[in-house]
């Protein structure tokens, strides 16, 4: 198995923090960026990027690829993005296993793909578009899902799988969004996790979220819970040490908050895999 | 993929609130009905948009009330489906909704003015032409000369005191009263390093500025000034002008064609 590129433990990067960033320095391995954050002219965004990316590797994470849509891709966004990854020389650049709007509308969110073969083959010949364009790999996450189609033909985790190994891109691994997608499609999350190929998830995501009871909202507005906390474990004694981040978008706590459950994560890393995390 | 077309038409359909044709593509199983399930996406999508809105027009709301606010984004968000591949600049054309949709014409402007500080917030960088840089231009280029403004210039006229307005809410927490003037109030806003300020101008100033804007040379721009001030002393006005635009980093280069 090729060795993976491993950065340790990070955070998404988000406005309300790049003050304090800057200022204390915070022992965090690496951040992830919002690519459409940055897809701007200037001003502020783009001065604290290239500020923190002094200091700091960056990964960039992408809302708006839209790789399962049945429109023809962005080949302007395409460009934006790989102004960008030169500007950042990001890790890796990742974005999400869904598709965001069709005819040239967007309905900014993270829609869900039935789990069909023709569905399979569509994303598979735009996601090896997209990594010729930008001369790399990328990564595709998992995202949560509130339903699912009549006509899926195989599970989430399957279709995540083949999409992968067909397409030869990598996987942005969201333990939070299994875990909501189990409790919301009553799975087992460990069949999801023993469907995807060991050497091809490169980064996690850990995120809270809100349970409505019945069902479960990814929300990113919470701390992590415990459940997740003990699938992250899982997760690590199935695919080894892999690069982990807290994902946070809304009900923005203070820094120092974050940093705790960062340090929660590299310490069930250290107890899970007993070797000693990136110095 | 003509499965996948119309899974993906239907789907965004029901977001937009024209058909429930995909509802007997979505598994209805208990707890949870399909609806239930869709619904979490449809109002997901008018949420969200309503935060982008809430965001960008943080005074505008204040000024309308949170719930005639809500109206209005409701309404926009049915009709302004987005075609943005960032929710930033969902909230473009609201002023434009607003003059069509209201008589309050503080209401469309204060729209304008907080978009224009979104657009100054994140507009392109440039470098800038300094008091130094133009000491060193040649007095016999200078009738030839023109300016290049910065990117991040808006310029904008008001009826009303929305800028009063809006600096009283931010800083004080204070809503005034909306008031038109007797006559339009020509405004700039701009970038100066990561500060975005804004300032009105005087007729003669904004006489300069239109000038500037339009690509005109110095010569021009001195011709301009008659209108406002004795000959002797116009170069000697515009040249303060110039200074002054140069130290609030407006002018970003010069050319001479
Ligand atoms: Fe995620």
């Amino acid at each position: 198995m090729k060795q993976r590129p491993y950065l340790g433990f990070g955070l998404g990067l988000r406005p309300d923090h790049y003050e304090t960033i800057l200022e204390e320095h915070p022992p965090l391995d690496w951040f992830e960026i919002l690519t459409e954050n940055y897809l701007v002219p200037g001003g502020k965004p783009l001065y604290f990027l290239d500020r923190i990316r002094e200091n700091y590797p960056l990964v960039m994470h992408g809302v708006s690829l839209s790789i399962g849509s049945c429109d023809p891709l962005d080949k302007a966004y395409l460009q934006d993005v790989k102004n960008l990854i030169s500007r950042v020389e990001p890790a890796w650049v990742s974005d999400h296993l869904c598709w965001t709007g069709i005819h040239d509308l967007n309905m900014h969110d993270l829609l869900p793909l039935p789990y069909t073969m023709e569905a399979v083959n569509h994303i598979v010949s735009r996601i090896q578009e997209v990594q010729d364009y930008f001369g790399r790999q990328i990564l595709i996450e998992n995202v949560s899902s509130y339903l699912t189609y009549l006509n899926a033909e195989m599970e989430e985790w399957e279709f995540l799988a083949e999409i992968a190994k067909r397409a030869d891109c990598l996987i942005l691994l969201d333990v939070n969004n299994i875990y909501v997608s189990s409790y919301n499609h009553m799975f087992d999350p460990r069949d999801y996790l023993n469907g995807i190929p060991k050497d091809r998830v490169q980064q996690i995501h850990l995120a809270g979220h809100s349970n409505q009871g019945h069902y479960i909202i990814d929300t990113h507005d919470a701390p992590v819970i415990q459940p997740v906390w003990d699938l992250y474990a899982l997760t690590l004694e199935h695919f080894g040490p892999i690069s982990t981040m807290i994902e946070r978008d809304d009900n923005i706590p203070a820094l120092s908050e974050l940093l705790k459950e960062v340090e929660q994560a590299r310490q069930i890393a250290k107890e899970v895999l007993e070797v000693p995390t990136v110095a | 993929m003509r499965e996948l077309q119309k899974l993906q038409n239907d789907f965004q359909n029901y977001l937009l609130d024209k058909s429930n044709a995909i509802m007997t593509a979505v598994v209805d199983i208990e707890p949870v009905p399909a609806n239930i399930r869709l619904n979490v996406y449809r109002d997901g999508y008018y949420l969200r948009l309503l935060e982008a809105l809430e965001q960008d027009y943080e005074v505008l709301r204040a000024l309308m009330g949170a719930e005639e606010f809500d109206v209005i984004a409701r309404d926009y968000i049915h009709t302004h489906p987005s075609h943005f591949r960032s929710i930033r600049w969902y909230g473009k054309d609201l002023s434009f909704f607003l003059k069509e949709k209201t008589n309050q014409l503080c209401l469309s402007e204060m729209a304008q003015f907080e978009w224009l500080l979104t657009e100054a917030f994140d507009a392109a960088e440039s470098d800038i032409l300094t008091v130094e840089d133009m000491a060193a231009i040649p007095p016999k280029k200078w009738p030839v000369m023109r300016f290049i403004l910065h990117p991040s210039l808006r310029q904008l006229n008001l009826q009303t005191n929305a800028v009063a307005i809006w600096q009283s809410f931010k800083e004080n927490g204070i809503l005034l009263t909306p008031e038109e003037t007797q006559i339009s109030v020509p405004w700039i806003i701009w970038r100066k390093e990561l500060d975005i300020l804004f300032c009105s101008l005087d007729p003669a100033e904004n006489d300069m500025l239109q000038t500037l804007s339009a690509g005109m040379p110095f010569k021009k721009l001195c011709e301009g000034l008659g209108k406002w001030f004795d000959e002797e002393k116009v170069a000697m006005q515009a040249a303060l002008f110039l200074k002054r635009l140069m130290l609030d980093h407006l002018i970003v280069g010069v050319k001479y064609k």
